[in-house]
This record gives structure tokens, C-alpha cells and sequence, in this order.
């Protein structure tokens, strides 16, 4: 008996319409978490078998995406046999000043205009799954899937401050992942000395 | 920092701001307030445009165009063997 026979509002119409359109963006979510792309397509698959089997409790008009983002990680997690993990939240303080100082540092070095070069590619897919998996699969639902904090914090399962806080430590080391691979590459210009007392944010 | 207030808000609230800025997730008097400072601050601009040029990176990258079709056609056969009948 197929989901069409019992359940008149949702049909294997609806499924393949609203469901299967997103299989590019959970394959993505799925690699990242993974970090293996044969992995990723057993995950891919789990969640949409999981998602048919349980369609009948999909809202319809709400966000499907999302909605698949949840078993994703639902089925990574338990498959993982592990729990998700607390984070602790970032000093503020010291996340402010962390950022302004990676600015400068790459300002200095020349690297202020690193990222509009297009040959970063494997260097961010390298910084991105070297990342701990609570920041990796933040910055794939709000900077690749374009989610608003408060949709990662459903998928998520934890408040929009912990996706904040997870999020911008994630760039931030990300960021300094790229800085740090320009360096390696000898992307850096010689050292441009700025005065110090400009250094220190107000 | 050549300018540490415009419009009564200062670099430092700026900069801890700014990634709420770049993903519109501030309300719009906060938002009118950023801009304003942007457009006179060259420091907080330049690290602005650094932060921005980062995001659009990620984005870009991380966006691929792999071919899904045979994803999609394993994902398709099993659901099948879970009662999904064929694409007509």
C-alpha cells in the first residue's frame, strides 16, 4: 500500500514535488556532516526513505527543506551513536576582539582581498570538514542553505543564541583556516606596519 | 579607528555586529544605524567588505554543480522497494 491509498491530503505527487526537489541541498548537508561522499549518499537516502515513511506528519505548507534538514542529522546522530554535544558559548568579548584581530592580521599580510580570489575552492571544503561537526553543519544551513538563524536553531535542535555563537566561531575559524593556507602558498605580501593604536577597537 | 562614533554607535559595537548585518538577522533601525556608520568608517568598512566577500566564497563554493541525477535514481529505487511507485 503506497502513502497515496491512506493519506488523500499528501501524495507521492506532493513527496516527489516537495521533497525530492531538495535531494541536492541534503546531499550537501549529508556530505558535510559525513565528510565522506559514500557516506553521504547512504545518509542522503536514509533521510528520504525515513522522510516517505513519515510524510503523512509533514505539514504541508510548511518548510520541507528544513523539515528534511532534522531527519538528516536525526539519522547522522543516531548513527553516529552519539549525542549532541554542549558548546560552550563563546566569550563575547573575546570573539569580538578574535575577529577584528584575524581582519588585521590578513590586512596586513596583504590577504584583505582573499576571498574574492575563485581558487579558494578546495581550501574552504578543506577548512570547512576539518571544522568540529556543531560548527560545520551551522555554517552549512545558514551560509550554503541561506536558513535564518531561528530555522537552524530548529534543525538543530538548540537556541538561535547557540547557532550565533556556534556560527561565528565556525567563520571564524574557517576564516582563519584560508588565512593560514595563503600563507602556506605564499600568498602574503611583505609586512604592511600599521600603527598599533589602531589595532584596538573602541 | 579614525571614526569611533557615527550616528552614536560605536566601531566596537559595529564589528560585533556586523555578521548580524551581513545575515539580516537585526531589526531595521540597527540596521539603518550599521549602514550609516559604514558609509563613514573606512575601518569598519574594509573588515565589512572582508567579511561579505568571505560569505559570498562560502556560498559560491559550497553551491556546486554536481550532477544529483544518480543520487536521485538510488534514492528513487529504494523508495520504490518502500511501496513509491515509478515516476510516471
Amino acid at each position: 500500500m503506497t502513502l497515496v491509498d491512506t493519506h488523500h491530503h499528501l501524495s507521492e505527487a506532493d513527496f516527489r514535488a516537495e521533497a525530492l526537489r531538495w535531494l541536492p541541498n541534503v546531499s550537501r548537508y549529508a556530505r558535510l556532516l559525513t565528510r565522506d561522499p559514500s557516506d553521504a549518499d547512504d545518509l542522503t537516502q536514509e533521510t528520504f526513505l525515513r522522510a516517505y515513511n513519515s510524510w503523512t506528519t509533514f505539514r504541508p505548507g510548511s518548510d520541507c527543506r528544513k523539515w528534511l534538514f532534522t531527519i538528516c542529522r536525526h539519522v547522522f546522530l543516531r548513527r553516529e551513536q552519539r549525542e549532541a554535544r554542549a558548546v560552550s558559548v563563546e566569550d563575547p568579548d573575546a570573539e569580538l576582539q578574535g575577529t577584528a584581530q584575524l581582519y588585521w592580521d590578513a590586512a596586513e599580510s596583504g590577504l584583505a582581498n582573499l576571498f574574492d580570489r575563485i581558487d579558494l575552492g578546495p581550501a574552504i571544503e578543506r577548512g570547512l570538514l576539518g571544522l568540529p561537526s556543531e560548527y560545520r553543519e551551522v555554517v552549512i544551513l545558514v551560509d550554503v542553505e541561506d536558513c535564518t538563524y531561528a530555522d537552524a536553531s530548529v534543525a538543530l535542535g538548540v537556541p538561535v543564541g547557540t547557532v550565533r555563537s556556534r556560527l561565528f566561531r565556525a567563520r571564524r575559524l574557517l576564516q582563519q583556516a584560508l588565512v593560514d593556507h595563503a600563507r602556506d602558498i605564499g600568498l602574503v605580501t611583505p609586512y604592511a606596519k600599521r600603527d598599533s593604536d589602531e589595532r584596538i577597537l573602541r | 579607528m579614525t571614526a569611533h562614533k557615527v550616528d552614536d554607535i560605536a566601531c566596537a559595537h559595529v564589528i560585533s555586529s556586523v555578521w548580524d548585518y551581513l545575515d539580516d538577522e537585526i531589526d531595521a533601525d540597527r540596521k539603518h544605524q550599521i549602514r550609516r556608520h559604514l558609509e563613514a568608517c573606512d575601518h569598519c568598512r574594509d573588515q565589512y567588505t572582508f567579511e561579505g566577500a568571505f560569505l559570498r566564497s562560502v556560498s559560491r563554493i559550497l553551491n556546486d554543480e554536481t550532477d544529483y541525477a544518480a543520487l536521485r535514481h538510488r534514492v528513487e529505487t529504494a523508495l520504490i522497494k518502500h511501496g513509491f511507485s515509478r515516476a510516471r
